[in-house]
């Protein structure tokens, strides 16, 4: 597909931007669903650790046939691989880990977020809750990325002026990352920084509830 | 002393309806699954189930508490997710099954405190959620924080990789979770393990669960694929 032709960006293509963002010497907590597979695209050019809530430091890909072990899953099943020095301990010391503040970046999947930075990703009105470790891992790691599509399947806005759903916690967004744009969560409000191939910064606010400014640096979000 | 039973059946012989029990693993590793199966078989009813999730059978692959969730004989569960488990949704939404949750750092944290004679602590995680209305509140270093309990059991089903015959454990990889914190939080904890070893046979250095806090160890009998 051509770069300049106008489409939203895939959630492989989503987690492949958020990958960007893990710098040389960071570990980095991956939620489960859409943000699992940025492990996959981390460059191997520097040295980052991905620290998952089942207790490992150190989570390579997915295993491989051969390397599967029935003690070795982490989130929705998945037999995992461990890198060269990694560390396996109990859930009080994965939860240190997070609530603690040694975490450098943690990306969490949400269904709403805020321009105020407020995360809504536990309850559905009427459903039965579902926290996992969403609520140690807001507000503790050093850096929250939030990873959502841009709009419901019917079109409505998830980056929002205030979150409709019950919040996990406010004001602890530093970016948010979806199909469409990326988005700097900044004391003077949301900042659009990057858009998907093809969209206009108008085209965008459209499908925003929440008002932002325009990075003087805007850009198409770059996929190499 | 002996601590080691011949059979689950035995092991968790006096087990009672409306028992508190705390259930290791986090979704399918580290799940005590041949004591939970020998519960089941037993037809203890009324159970206050403390775990990460209750779960799920997935393509026939089944894992954690689901057994007893399909068995409905869970009355109250006390955990961080329902993992999708479809029965256990179901059973909460009819209002046949009360759920307490709480973030899993919480959750493992209230056991903590639940086994090392703490009673409690404040905590700025989901102080600012639904979860807080009924929490004791202070602002401490300027955050708000609610005040979460600690949480105790008649009994913990935990799972090791190995154990020696005073009941030292090793977890393997992610098997490790949560057991090694409800090993200290029940009043008896029964260890169903992989392989059982003579006292001595143990590096010091490597043992994740001193022997002083497990009751009674059994060998597994059948560990079911899981891929």
């Amino acid at each position: 597909m051509r770069q300049d032709s106008k489409r939203p960006l895939t959630e492989n293509e989503m987690c492949k931007r958020v990958a960007m963002e893990v710098k040389d010497g960071y570990c980095v907590n991956l939620g489960a669903g859409m943000p699992f597979p940025v492990a996959n695209y981390i460059s191997r050019d520097i040295w980052s650790m991905v620290h998952i809530e089942h207790g490992v430091l150190g989570v390579g890909t997915v295993a491989t046939d051969a390397q599967k072990d029935r003690d070795l899953m982490g989130l929705g099943r998945r037999p995992l691989s461990l890198i060269p020095g990694a560390a396996c301990f109990s859930s009080v010391e994965a939860f240190t880990m997070l609530r603690g503040g040694h975490i450098d970046l943690s990306v969490l999947g949400t269904f709403e977020v805020s321009e105020k930075g407020d995360i809504a990703n536990w309850l559905l009105p009427g459903d039965c809750p579902i926290i996992g470790g969403a609520m140690d891992i807001t507000g503790h790691a050093k850096r929250l990325i939030a990873m959502l599509t841009h709009t419901t399947k019917k079109g409505k806005p998830k980056v929002l002026k205030e979150c409709l759903l019950p919040v996990t916690a406010r004001g602890v967004v530093n970016m948010i990352v979806t199909d469409l744009a990326v988005m700097d969560v900044t004391p003077a409000g949301l900042v659009l920084t990057e858009t998907a191939p093809g969209y206009t910064p108008e085209e965008i606010q459209a499908l925003t509830e929440a008002t932002f400014t325009v990075s003087g640096d805007l850009k198409e979000i770059p996929f190499a | 002393m002996n601590k080691i039973y011949a059979s689950c059946a035995e092991a968790i012989a006096d087990v009672f309806d409306g028992a508190t029990i705390m259930f290791g693993g986090w979704g399918p590793t580290g799940d005590p699954e041949n004591l939970i199966r020998e519960l089941v078989a037993k037809g203890t009813r009324n159970i206050t189930a403390i775990a990460s999730d209750p779960g799920n059978d997935r393509d026939g692959i089944i894992y954690g508490c689901h057994p007893l969730v399909k068995e409905k004989r869970i009355r109250k569960f006390i955990g961080s997710y329902h993992s999708w488990n479809q029965e256990f949704i179901k059973q909460f939404k009819a209002g046949e099954l009360e759920f307490e949750v709480c973030s899993q750092g919480i959750f493992v944290e209230r056991i903590r405190h639940g086994g090392n004679g703490l009673f409690g602590f404040y905590t700025d995680v989901g102080a600012e959620t639904l979860l807080a209305e009924k929490k004791e509140k202070k602002v401490i270093e300027g955050k708000p924080c609610v005040f979460e309990t600690p949480l105790k059991a008649d009994f913990a089903f935990i799972k090791a990789f190995v154990a020696d015959r005073w009941g030292n454990l090793q977890y393997r990889y992610t098997g490790q979770n949560f057991n090694p914190t409800m090993a200290t939080a029940a009043k008896v904890v029964i260890a169903e393990v992989e392989n059982i070893v003579g006292v001595g046979a143990l590096n010091p250095n490597e043992i994740h669960t001193p022997g002083i806090y497990v009751d009674r160890i059994v060998k597994g009998g059948c560990y079911a694929p899981r891929f």
